[in-house]
């Protein structure tokens, strides 16, 4: 397991137009927002949630590469200005080249619910292969 | 299989450095213990649930699994 530093990739800061990409209909719940930004706590240091991008809005491409997304009948998705507008940093975290971690302050419902309206509601995920 | 048929919960977003599931031991079901080398049902209570192998365990409770039903779940192909 890494050690609890916060490791970058140290690429270029994604554009405000880039799509980020959630799995699921539920994976926004304050449950399942509170467990998994507690295991990023465990494993990496700080609070955060992650997700992916898609370059180019294709959720077919990421789909292929990801299969957290892959597996999945719907999807939620943002933008990273809108999440940064928010008050939501992106970190480039682990190797994979299209994971970031939403950093959050604080587990609280104010915040979720402040990260769920930087969200869509569930759209059809084109690249769904259960 | 039902969704809710998993025997440890993870969100499978949560990755390694090597692509492998990130999760904690106390989101096992009752009476599962996530051991090194063993192989359990993982989800969400979402997605159909797949197998995965604990491949680490620290003592602070982090489990760290490889997904066994999608080999190219790691890192992409480079």
């Amino acid at each position: 397991m890494p050690p609890q530093t916060i490791r970058l990739r140290g690429d270029h800061p994604p554009g405000d137009a880039t799509l980020v990409v959630r799995g699921g209909d539920q994976s926004l719940s304050n449950e399942i927002l509170g467990r998994a930004a507690e295991t990023n706590r465990a494993a990496f240091g700080f609070l955060a949630i992650s997700v992916f991008l898609a370059p180019d809005d294709d959720l077919t491409a990421l789909s292929r590469e990801v299969p957290a997304i892959r597996r999945r009948r719907s999807v939620r998705t943002a933008r990273c200005g809108a999440l940064r507008s928010a008050g939501f940093p992106l970190l480039d975290t682990t190797r994979h080249p299209l994971h970031f971690s939403i950093v959050v302050a604080e587990l609280t419902t104010a915040t979720f619910d402040r990260l769920r309206d930087c969200f869509s509601d569930p759209v059809t995920n084109p690249g769904y292969r259960p | 299989m039902d969704v809710t048929d998993y025997e440890l919960w993870v969100d499978d977003h949560t990755i390694d450095d090597d692509g492998n599931i990130v999760t904690l031991a106390k989101y096992a079901r009752a009476g599962v213990e996530p051991e090194v080398g063993k192989v359990f049902l993982v989800g969400d209570g979402e997605q159909t649930p797949f197998r995965a192998r604990v491949v680490e365990r620290t003592g602070d409770g982090l489990v760290v699994l490889r997904a066994l039903d999608d080999p190219a779940s790691a890192l992409p192909a480079s």
